[in-house]
């Protein structure tokens, strides 16, 4: 088949994909038929076929993005299935997938996104409406936070073009100020530390 | 910088797991399958990201045994959170360690965050670091003030690409683990780089050079 890959699913040669794609069962059996020329169809609406290199080569159909989370949105999926659980965490051994989530856990809780509500998001994003913010630029303004105007400089693009000026900039941050909770006091770690500092979060 | 990507795929169910709920049974093989990888199709530029967790099951049908085989096979459409940042995000990470070529930063999940040199505010100047095995540090000068670029604070920075590089057929035997997905940021702006750079600064220092 394939050889020893480490756990990445990449796809290898293009040689590999017709002669797997016509041969393998389950392509036979499937109801819709995906058929090799279909493959080259990647221009239809984010409907697309990957390769499937672990489950013995055949096609995944996908759609790529089905939506965008801000990171709250992640933290919150994260609590709800018990990814908070410490006392699992040092006992147990934990899987990769585990493993993962506990790393994605760590990094939000030291985000802005740790102080966050889903009513705090909805109506920070409607009051953005105002600004005219790209939705891109309101995702970033949540996960981000920024408090200042300097902050704030890297988020907006092309500002001047578009009419925002110093007034707007400094309403977009009152509005952040207003409405996103300020984010958890990450204690600054010091050099060569390798050990997590003791996080405050801000109630 | 997470997203949530629909799949479809035909999954085999081992028999052994058949004992517990079909839609259990079904995450524990999607969670093996697809978890923790990064899919892309460098033939046509398009990639999912890194695979994160299973959000939910829309469907399974089928459940058909094939011939020869033991296992019931749905066809399964699922959604699955992934993380692909896009080109221009802002994104707070850590200082993970830094050479000649430039920095690396982490997020804890994913390591494979690359500031290439051309990429630190200018004027700067890279120097063998004192307190610190091999590495080297970055310094950035401005105002003749030093301000370094190390661990203690989140650096902030701006994603300016995303690359998956194709797997590599060989490898030498001391190269670098291979990174299926790789993130070019920038710090060379206003507000980017570490925080404390950025504390408790006034209006002054707004000199808009954004691309």
């Amino acid at each position: 088949m394939r050889g020893a890959l480490p756990n990445w699913g990449l796809t290898k040669g293009k040689g590999n994909w017709f002669h797997a794609l016509v041969s393998s069962p389950a392509s036979r059996h499937d109801q819709k038929n995906y058929i090799p020329t279909s493959f080259f169809d990647h221009h239809q609406k984010n409907i697309t076929y990957l390769f499937s290199p672990i489950t013995s080569n055949k096609i995944v159909r996908m759609k790529a993005n089905a939506g965008t989370l801000t990171n709250f949105e992640v933290l919150d999926l994260l609590n709800s299935r018990g990814a908070s659980n410490d006392t699992t965490r040092v006992i147990a051994p934990i899987s990769t997938s585990e493993y993962t989530r506990l790393h994605v856990y760590d990094y939000l809780m030291e985000t802005p996104a740790c102080t966050q509500t889903q009513e705090i998001i909805t109506n920070f994003s409607d009051q953005c409406k105002y600004f005219k913010l790209a939705k891109a630029e309101i995702l970033n303004i949540i996960n981000i936070r920024p408090s200042s105007t300097v902050n704030l400089a890297p988020i907006l693009e092309e500002p001047s073009e578009r009419g925002i000026d110093k007034k707007a900039k400094e309403g977009i941050l009152k509005l952040v100020e207003a409405l996103l909770p300020p984010p958890p006091i990450v204690e600054a770690r010091g050099d060569n530390e390798e050990e997590e500092t003791e996080e405050g979060e801000q109630s | 910088m997470f997203c949530l990507s629909e799949l479809e795929d035909t999954v085999r169910v081992p028999p052994d797991l058949l004992k517990l709920p079909l839609e259990v049974a079904i995450k524990k093989v999607l969670q093996k399958l697809f978890l923790d990888k990064v899919f892309s199709l460098t033939f046509f530029l398009l990639s999912i990201g890194l695979c994160l967790f299973i959000y939910d099951i829309k469907s399974a049908e089928g459940g058909f045994v094939l011939p020869g085989d033991g296992a019931p096979t749905y066809k399964v459409v699922f959604i699955i959170v992934v993380f692909r940042p896009f080109v221009g995000e802002v994104i707070a990470a850590r200082f993970k360690e830094s050479d000649s070529n430039g920095l690396r930063l982490t997020l804890g999940f994913f390591e494979d965050i690359y500031v290439p040199a051309p990429l630190i505010p200018r004027p700067n100047r890279c120097e063998p670091d004192p307190c610190n095995r091999n590495q080297m540090r970055w310094v950035w000068i401005f105002e003749e003030q030093e301000y370094i670029i190390d661990d203690s604070y989140q650096i902030n920075f701006r994603v300016e690409n995303i690359s998956y590089p194709p797997v590599p057929t060989e490898r030498a035997e001391d190269a670098k683990l291979f990174a299926p997905m790789v993130i070019t940021g920038a710090i060379d702006d206003d507000g980017l780089g570490p925080v404390s750079w950025w504390e408790g600064c006034s209006e002054r220092n707004n000199e808009d050079d954004d691309t």
